[in-house]
């Protein structure tokens, strides 16, 4: 048999397929969302996914355990990136959160939630004689994921702050965790929230409060909120049909093209093609769990776990403040969003998943 | 794991499955309203402003138009630097930098900056090219007459309505109608088509033509005011009629305002007094009452009168003439305007038919003249008058009645007995300039015989005559005819009337070498001083006006006739 033949039979096409068929949805939507504007934003982003498909290419090629034993490399890496773009990155709107490269611009934050997946990958595949977590076995893991996120949010980053922290949460908990530790962390953080909401700047305050009811302020911090609602309200069952959808095309809605891009979706496609998008990142989420089932070791399990959950709140935390189940928080649409940085980390994520796939039977 | 996984598996179904929901509810089960939010932010109707129409005088010049200026209006979201922006503009357009900085920095689409902005100012707002900033086309009128027409035309407010005097009373037809589009505008405000264009509907202001002529109205505005400036006078009025059609030539107030200027400034003086304004007439009432007795036969012309030699008790009042006259025919009772003569003569008369016949004449009523605010007389009811009353109003006093019902009720008098509605346009025109509507003179009613008419006519002459109480009227070229009228004024302190406030009035006209009362017009000054005689006071106006205007009127001079007789 063929190497080919046998590289071909060990590729999940059907998770493939599902991530270019989103990949497609986004396309076409951005080429709607930036009609009116510019079109360069849809060539670019055009690149940006032949870049990804290299690096997925790059990821299903490499073995996923290079990742496990250069954790700590990759960790302080993206670290320093961390801490150099709070020096040298490029200011837009008050925050630092972009390094740029020659044309294109990284987001040190993006590579930060796949460092922690790794990361904590590496935790339970070196630790595996732990089957629950208590406090003290969690001290140190606590601090190597506080200080990427603390760091991200002095950028600040709220929204991707609580990505990483989410992240790492669910995947600390898939690992075990003691149920008494887990409620005492739990009670710990819930009379923390009054002082965490101390904490809050101004705006982020803003836009929680215009969450639970948007028409405290429609034309400021709720803006968003009804904009998108009446977007994706307006798309009915089967929508305006693509480049139909005025409350995209017609611009009330800013940002349609990265973080509000699912009400472009919504309101041309309506509801069959929303629905279409939520079951087409089911599908996604759901392959790339029972890849992790199958994987050869604990840590392509868990870095499966750590992608599927990364997706899932993309996804989830997207589309629901997009249509108004979650506040407003800058948290782009995974494969569909305009952004180089994750499109290319997304895609790499992919590969690494088929890697996990493609490797499950050999050593 | 594997348990945790399928549980953290379920989980995020769930998750999504609320997502699905929520979308499912948005998307399935309530569109209505949200696409009816959705619409609401997009489509919107502009009104686009009609053309206003003009108004001309009776040769067509014109009295009011409407013309393009631009104004000034800034996008307060698309205004970088408001502070610095205010400070540029204020420099331009003389406008305090602070109120500027605050308009520009409210958070919204639209805030004018200067209505109406001269082309200059534009020309230098256009030149600082600040992103943000927006001229409109708009119009604005303009009143080549300035203040001699103000009264009668009125004004209009800064988005062209209608507000005062024919400019309110016509506004319909003037603004025309408005011009609706519907239009879709995207997320800055920004117009991206139109639709709906109804051009069938829309349509520019119709024109008004007036029976006024812009000459002799300037002539009577300048008269008026001299007069009221020389006699030191509170105000004045005049209104120039063609006693044969009920067309007023012209009708001007003093003080007046300039409409040019902007509202807002003159309340006082937005008054056109001539129709709004009642006042207690005087003697120039007495032709109307000896025009009533000749026509129901109550006393003849010749039949004479004893006048008591100037004082004439009526239970406690005592009625005075300015002279003491013996014996005088209904002639010479109009021709030196004998109190006592005329209070006699009337006293043979009951108050019912004394009010008929002031309704008759069209004195009750207002008269209808196409101009906003005409009242009726002040009057008593008829039942309720006593012996001094009757008295009185034989005389013009007791009752009030506005200088408009005057005019027209003695050109009934003098015009073989016509009551004519007295009207002040002539006919309207549409954008094409095709005529729409034209208005003709409109007998009310016939209230006098030619005979008596002609007769009082010639008593009217004589009064203009050497001994005649209007003898300064007279005048070389053209027949005079008229009465004077001085009329005490209450005094609003005392409620009695006052011995040093007089209305002093001429109602009169010409005839000239066609033998027909071609002019006639009523000049009424409030309180003048110190000489508030009407021969003196209102006559002089009345002869300057007619000398002025008698070639814009093609008035023939009846020199050779009269003056050949003299000399035989």
């Amino acid at each position: 048999m063929s190497r080919y033949a046998k590289i071909t039979g060990n590729i999940d096409w059907g998770l493939l397929l599902t991530t270019y068929s989103i990949v497609a949805i986004g396309l076409l939507s951005l080429y709607s969302a930036t009609e009116v504007t510019t079109m360069t934003i849809f060539f670019k982003q055009l690149i940006w996914i032949a870049i990804g498909t290299g690096f997925l290419f790059v990821a299903f090629f490499l073995d996923y355990r290079v990742y496990l034993r250069s954790a700590w490399v990759i960790y302080f890496c993206v670290l320093a990136s961390l801490i150099l773009v709070l020096f040298i990155g490029r200011d837009i709107s008050g925050a630092r959160r972009w390094i740029s490269l020659g044309p294109v611009g990284i987001q040190p934050s993006e590579l930060a939630k796949i460092t922690l997946i790794i990361w904590i990958g590496f935790l339970g595949e070196t630790k595996k004689h732990i089957s629950e977590f208590g406090f003290r076995e969690l001290i140190i893991p606590a601090g190597i994921i506080l200080v990427p996120t603390g760091l991200i949010l002095a950028q600040p980053d709220l929204g991707t702050a609580c990505m990483v922290l989410f992240i790492s949460l669910i995947m600390l908990l898939l690992l075990g965790i003691r149920k008494s530790t887990v409620l005492s962390l739990g009670a710990i953080f819930l009379s923390a929230l009054p002082f965490l909401w101390l904490l809050l700047k101004d705006y982020q305050r803003k836009r929680i409060l215009s969450f639970f009811d948007p028409s405290r302020d429609p034309l400021g911090s709720g803006y968003h909120a009804i904009q998108s609602k009446i977007a994706v309200g307006s798309g009915g069952l089967y929508g305006k049909g693509l480049f139909q959808g005025t409350q995209t095309q017609l611009r009330f809605l800013p940002e349609h093209h990265t973080d509000f891009i699912y009400s472009v979706v919504a309101e041309e496609w309506g509801f069959i093609g929303s629905a279409v998008v939520i079951i087409l990142y089911i599908i996604l989420i759901t392959k790339i769990i029972s890849i992790g089932l199958k994987a050869k070791d604990r840590f392509g399990a868990l870095l499966c776990m750590g992608i599927a959950a990364y997706f899932t709140l993309h996804a989830a935390i997207n589309i629901g403040m997009t249509i108004g189940v979650f506040p407003v928080v800058g948290v782009p649409l995974p494969f569909i969003s305009y952004g180089g940085s994750f499109m290319v980390v997304s895609l790499f994520c992919i590969g690494v998943v088929l890697n996990v796939f493609w490797r499950r039977h050999i050593f | 794991m594997a348990g945790r996984v399928i549980l953290t598996q379920i989980l995020i179904l769930c998750l999504l499955a609320v997502i699905g929901l929520k979308a499912l509810y948005l998307q399935v089960l309530s569109p209505d309203e949200i696409i009816a939010q959705a619409h609401r932010r997009f489509d919107h109707t502009v009104q686009l402003s009609p053309h206003r129409g003009a108004i001309y005088d009776r040769s067509g010049q014109p009295l009011a138009i409407s013309l393009e200026v631009k104004s000034i209006a800034a996008n307060p979201r698309l205004i970088d630097d408001p502070a610095r922006t205010a400070r540029k503009l204020s420099r331009i357009l003389d406008l305090k930098a602070s109120t500027l900085q605050k308009r520009l920095s409210e958070d919204r689409y639209f805030a004018w900056i200067k209505r109406h902005a001269t082309p200059d100012e534009v020309e230098a707002v256009k030149a600082l090219d600040i992103r943000g900033i927006g001229f409109y086309d708009e119009a604005k009128r303009f009143y080549p007459e300035g203040e001699a027409l103000a009264n009668i035309l009125g004004l209009v407010g800064i988005d062209g309505q209608g507000l005062e005097g024919l400019e309110l009373m016509f506004n319909s037809t003037l603004k025309g109608k408005k011009r609706q589009i519907e239009v879709r505008k995207d997320g800055l405000g920004r117009i991206i088509y139109a639709r709906g264009l109804s051009p069938d509907e829309a349509k520019d202001g119709n024109s008004l033509w007036l029976t006024i002529d812009r000459r002799i109205q300037y002539i009577a505005y300048n008269e008026i005011k001299k007069a009221v400036m020389k006699h030191n006078a509170q105000s004045g009025f005049v209104i120039i009629t063609n006693p044969l059609t009920g067309e007023l030539y012209a009708m001007a107030s003093y003080p007046s305002f300039n409409p040019n200027q902007g509202p807002y400034r003159h309340l006082g003086g937005f008054r056109n007094r001539a129709v709004v304004d009642v006042f207690e007439p005087g003697s120039v009432i007495k032709p109307l009452w000896v025009s009533w007795g000749l026509e129901n036969r109550t006393f003849k012309p010749s039949q004479i009168i004893f006048c008591e030699n100037g004082r004439y008790n009526v239970h406690r009042i005592t009625i005075h003439d300015h002279e003491k006259y013996g014996w005088l025919s209904v002639r010479d009772i109009i021709k030196y305007s004998s109190n006592i003569g005329m209070t006699k003569l009337m006293d043979t008369v009951n108050a019912q038919d004394m009010y008929s016949c002031m309704k008759l004449f069209g004195l009750i009523a207002p008269t209808g003249i196409d101009f906003p605010g005409e009242p009726g007389a002040l009057v008593r009811n008829s039942g309720s008058w006593t012996s001094v009353d009757k008295a009185t109003m034989a005389f013009g006093h007791g009752f009030a009645v506005t200088g408009i019902q005057l005019i027209n009720s003695f050109n009934a008098v003098i015009n073989g007995g016509m009551l004519m509605k007295p009207y002040l346009l002539d006919h309207v025109t549409d954008v094409s300039d095709l005529e729409v509507h034209s208005f003709r003179p409109t007998i009310i009613r016939k209230v006098a015989s030619r005979d008596v008419s002609d007769e009082v006519l010639g008593m009217l002459k004589s009064v203009a005559l050497k001994g005649g109480t209007a003898a300064s009227a007279a005048m070389n070229d053209f027949q005079v005819f008229g009465k004077t009228g001085t009329a005490q004024k209450i005094d609003p302190l005392t409620g009695a009337y006052s011995k040093n406030e007089y209305i002093s009035s001429f109602m009169g006209g010409i005839i000239d070498a066609t033998g027909k009362p071609r002019l006639s017009m009523i000049i009424s000054i409030n309180e003048p001083h110190p000489y508030y005689y009407a021969s003196i006071v209102a006559c002089p106006v009345f002869k300057e006006i007619v000398s002025q205007s008698s070639a814009i009127l093609d008035l023939r001079p009846i020199i050779t006739v009269a003056n050949r007789g003299e000399r035989k």
